[in-house]
Protein backbone atom coordinates (compact mmCIF):
# COMPACT_ATOMS: atom_id res chain seq x y z
CA UNK A 1 0.00 0.00 0.00
CA UNK A 2 1.29 3.43 -0.88
CA UNK A 3 2.13 5.71 2.06
CA UNK A 4 -0.07 8.75 2.40
CA UNK A 5 2.23 11.74 2.13
CA UNK A 6 1.59 14.65 4.48
CA UNK A 7 3.23 16.85 1.81
CA UNK A 8 0.32 16.13 -0.53
CA UNK A 9 -2.25 16.76 2.16
CA UNK A 10 -0.72 20.07 3.22
CA UNK A 11 -0.20 21.30 -0.32
CA UNK A 12 -3.79 20.43 -1.19
CA UNK A 13 -4.89 22.46 1.79
CA UNK A 14 -2.67 25.42 0.90
CA UNK A 15 -3.87 25.42 -2.71
CA UNK A 16 -7.48 25.20 -1.56
CA UNK A 17 -6.89 28.18 0.74
CA UNK A 18 -5.36 30.21 -2.07
CA UNK A 19 -8.32 29.52 -4.36
CA UNK A 20 -10.90 30.26 -1.67
CA UNK A 21 -9.13 33.43 -0.61
CA UNK A 22 -9.32 34.77 -4.15
CA UNK A 23 -13.02 33.94 -4.39
CA UNK A 24 -13.79 35.49 -1.01
CA UNK A 25 -11.83 38.62 -1.88
CA UNK A 26 -13.82 39.09 -5.08
CA UNK A 27 -17.14 38.43 -3.32
CA UNK A 28 -16.28 40.85 -0.49
CA UNK A 29 -15.14 43.55 -2.89
CA UNK A 30 -18.38 43.25 -4.87
CA UNK A 31 -20.48 43.45 -1.69
CA UNK A 32 -18.51 46.43 -0.38
CA UNK A 33 -19.01 48.27 -3.66
CA UNK A 34 -22.64 47.37 -4.29
CA UNK A 35 -24.09 47.78 -0.81
CA UNK A 36 -23.24 51.49 -0.31
CA UNK A 37 -24.23 52.20 -3.92
CA UNK A 38 -27.59 50.49 -3.51
CA UNK A 39 -28.18 52.27 -0.20
CA UNK A 40 -27.36 55.67 -1.69
CA UNK A 41 -29.73 55.05 -4.60
CA UNK A 42 -32.44 53.84 -2.25
CA UNK A 43 -32.13 56.79 0.13
CA UNK A 44 -31.89 59.42 -2.60
CA UNK A 45 -34.90 57.87 -4.35
CA UNK A 46 -36.87 57.91 -1.14
CA UNK A 47 -35.95 61.49 -0.16
CA UNK A 48 -36.49 62.74 -3.68
CA UNK A 49 -39.96 61.19 -3.64
CA UNK A 50 -40.93 62.60 -0.22
CA UNK A 51 -39.52 66.04 -1.09
CA UNK A 52 -41.66 66.19 -4.21
CA UNK A 53 -44.75 65.28 -2.23
CA UNK A 54 -43.98 67.91 0.45
CA UNK A 55 -43.43 70.64 -2.13
CA UNK A 56 -46.79 70.11 -3.77
CA UNK A 57 -49.87 71.87 -2.35
CA UNK A 58 -53.62 71.60 -2.35
CA UNK A 59 -55.13 68.28 -3.03
CA UNK A 60 -51.81 66.41 -3.11
CA UNK A 61 -50.67 67.93 0.22
CA UNK A 62 -53.87 66.93 1.87
CA UNK A 63 -53.48 63.50 0.44
CA UNK A 64 -49.89 63.44 1.69
CA UNK A 65 -51.06 64.55 5.13
CA UNK A 66 -53.36 61.60 5.18
CA UNK A 67 -50.74 59.34 3.63
CA UNK A 68 -48.02 60.90 5.85
CA UNK A 69 -49.18 59.08 8.88
CA UNK A 70 -49.20 55.87 6.95
CA UNK A 71 -45.64 56.61 5.76
CA UNK A 72 -44.20 55.56 9.11
CA UNK A 73 -43.71 51.97 7.95
CA UNK A 74 -41.84 53.37 4.95
CA UNK A 75 -39.43 55.29 7.21
CA UNK A 76 -39.03 52.15 9.22
CA UNK A 77 -38.19 50.18 6.08
CA UNK A 78 -35.70 52.80 4.91
CA UNK A 79 -34.04 52.83 8.34
CA UNK A 80 -33.96 49.05 8.31
CA UNK A 81 -32.40 49.15 4.85
CA UNK A 82 -29.72 51.57 6.06
CA UNK A 83 -28.99 49.51 9.16
CA UNK A 84 -28.75 46.30 7.15
CA UNK A 85 -26.39 47.98 4.72
CA UNK A 86 -24.21 49.29 7.54
CA UNK A 87 -24.13 45.80 9.05
CA UNK A 88 -23.15 44.32 5.67
CA UNK A 89 -20.36 46.87 5.22
CA UNK A 90 -19.14 46.13 8.75
CA UNK A 91 -19.11 42.39 8.04
CA UNK A 92 -17.38 43.00 4.71
CA UNK A 93 -14.61 45.00 6.39
CA UNK A 94 -14.24 42.31 9.06
CA UNK A 95 -14.00 39.71 6.31
CA UNK A 96 -11.35 41.77 4.53
CA UNK A 97 -9.27 41.97 7.71
CA UNK A 98 -9.61 38.21 8.15
CA UNK A 99 -8.52 37.63 4.56
CA UNK A 100 -5.58 39.96 5.14
CA UNK A 101 -4.35 37.82 8.04
CA UNK A 102 -4.96 34.75 5.89
CA UNK A 103 -2.82 36.35 3.16
CA UNK A 104 -0.02 36.98 5.65
CA UNK A 105 0.02 33.30 6.61
CA UNK A 106 0.12 32.27 2.95
CA UNK A 107 2.96 34.73 2.35
CA UNK A 108 4.94 33.10 5.17
CA UNK A 109 4.42 29.70 3.57
CA UNK A 110 5.55 31.10 0.23
CA UNK A 111 8.69 32.45 1.89
CA UNK A 112 9.55 28.99 3.25
CA UNK A 113 8.94 27.43 -0.17
CA UNK A 114 11.05 30.04 -1.92
CA UNK A 115 13.96 29.55 0.46
CA UNK A 116 13.97 25.76 -0.01
CA UNK A 117 13.63 26.14 -3.78
CA UNK A 118 16.53 28.58 -3.95
CA UNK A 119 18.76 26.37 -1.84
CA UNK A 120 18.11 23.18 -3.78
CA UNK A 121 17.15 24.01 -7.34
CA UNK A 122 18.71 27.46 -7.82
CA UNK A 123 21.03 26.90 -10.79
CA UNK A 124 20.19 23.26 -11.36
CA UNK A 125 18.36 22.34 -14.52
CA UNK A 126 15.54 20.04 -13.57
CA UNK A 127 12.89 19.84 -16.24
CA UNK A 128 9.49 18.74 -15.06
CA UNK A 129 7.82 15.81 -16.76
CA UNK A 130 11.07 14.10 -17.64
CA UNK B 1 0.80 32.22 -6.67
CA UNK B 2 4.04 30.25 -6.67
CA UNK B 3 3.37 27.33 -8.97
CA UNK B 4 6.82 27.79 -10.51
CA UNK B 5 8.50 26.19 -7.58
CA UNK B 6 5.63 24.39 -5.90
CA UNK B 7 6.04 21.24 -7.97
CA UNK B 8 9.74 21.06 -7.25
CA UNK B 9 9.19 21.80 -3.58
CA UNK B 10 6.59 19.10 -3.34
CA UNK B 11 9.09 16.55 -4.71
CA UNK B 12 11.90 17.80 -2.48
CA UNK B 13 9.75 17.55 0.62
CA UNK B 14 8.43 14.13 -0.35
CA UNK B 15 11.99 12.87 -0.69
CA UNK B 16 12.88 14.24 2.74
CA UNK B 17 9.71 12.80 4.20
CA UNK B 18 10.41 9.42 2.62
CA UNK B 19 13.91 9.27 4.09
CA UNK B 20 12.65 10.29 7.52
CA UNK B 21 9.80 7.77 7.50
CA UNK B 22 11.62 4.81 5.98
CA UNK B 23 14.72 5.45 8.06
CA UNK B 24 12.79 4.94 11.25
CA UNK B 25 10.96 1.87 9.97
CA UNK B 26 13.50 0.14 7.70
CA UNK B 27 16.83 1.74 8.58
CA UNK B 28 18.18 2.08 5.04
CA UNK B 29 16.51 4.13 2.36
CA UNK B 30 17.29 3.11 -1.18
CA UNK B 31 16.72 5.06 -4.37
CA UNK B 32 13.88 2.73 -5.33
CA UNK B 33 12.07 3.57 -2.09
CA UNK B 34 12.37 7.27 -2.85
CA UNK B 35 11.28 6.82 -6.47
CA UNK B 36 8.22 4.91 -5.37
CA UNK B 37 7.31 7.31 -2.58
CA UNK B 38 7.74 10.50 -4.61
CA UNK B 39 6.45 8.87 -7.79
CA UNK B 40 9.56 9.74 -9.79
CA UNK B 41 11.22 8.26 -12.82
CA UNK B 42 14.89 7.24 -12.57
CA UNK B 43 16.33 10.29 -14.34
CA UNK B 44 14.23 12.75 -12.38
CA UNK B 45 15.02 10.99 -9.12
CA UNK B 46 18.74 11.17 -9.92
CA UNK B 47 18.53 14.89 -10.61
CA UNK B 48 16.64 15.66 -7.45
CA UNK B 49 18.85 13.45 -5.31
CA UNK B 50 21.96 15.14 -6.71
CA UNK B 51 20.50 18.58 -6.09
CA UNK B 52 19.54 17.65 -2.55
CA UNK B 53 22.99 16.25 -1.95
CA UNK B 54 24.61 19.42 -3.29
CA UNK B 55 22.38 21.49 -1.03
CA UNK B 56 23.45 19.26 1.87
CA UNK B 57 19.92 18.19 2.67
CA UNK B 58 20.76 14.50 2.24
CA UNK B 59 23.89 12.40 2.04
CA UNK B 60 24.75 9.34 0.00
CA UNK B 61 26.08 6.42 1.99
CA UNK B 62 27.81 3.41 0.46
CA UNK B 63 27.63 0.05 2.16
CA UNK B 64 28.27 -3.53 1.21
CA UNK B 65 25.62 -6.19 0.95
CA UNK B 66 27.36 -9.47 0.34
CA UNK B 67 29.64 -8.82 -2.60
CA UNK B 68 27.61 -5.90 -3.84
CA UNK B 69 27.87 -2.25 -2.99
CA UNK B 70 24.59 -0.68 -1.97
CA UNK B 71 23.93 3.05 -2.03
CA UNK B 72 21.40 4.37 0.39
CA UNK B 73 20.40 7.83 1.45
CA UNK B 74 20.35 9.54 4.81
CA UNK B 75 18.99 12.91 5.83
CA UNK B 76 21.32 15.57 7.25
CA UNK B 77 20.63 17.99 10.10
CA UNK B 78 19.96 20.69 7.50
CA UNK B 79 17.46 18.44 5.75
CA UNK B 80 15.66 17.71 9.00
CA UNK B 81 15.57 21.42 9.79
CA UNK B 82 14.11 22.27 6.39
CA UNK B 83 11.50 19.55 6.71
CA UNK B 84 10.57 21.04 10.07
CA UNK B 85 10.13 24.41 8.36
CA UNK B 86 7.64 22.74 6.13
CA UNK B 87 5.90 21.14 9.09
CA UNK B 88 5.52 24.66 10.47
CA UNK B 89 3.01 25.30 7.70
CA UNK B 90 0.63 23.18 9.71
CA UNK B 91 1.12 25.51 12.67
CA UNK B 92 0.72 28.54 10.41
CA UNK B 93 -2.65 27.26 9.29
CA UNK B 94 -3.91 26.88 12.84
CA UNK B 95 -6.62 29.32 13.78
CA UNK B 96 -7.96 29.66 10.26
Amino acid sequence: MKDESSVNVLYDLVEYMERERKRLLIATAIVLLLVPLALTLNLSGFFFMTKRILLTDGETSRTFYKVGRSMMPLYFLVTLNALTSIALVFLGIKNLLFLKSWGKKLAKIEKIEKKIYEEVIKDEEIIEGD
Amino acid sequence: MNNNYRNSNSIILKILECILKKKSSQGRVLKTHIMQYANLKTTMAEKYLNSLENAEYIKRVEDTWGKRTVIYYDITEKGIERYRWFSKIDTELEGI
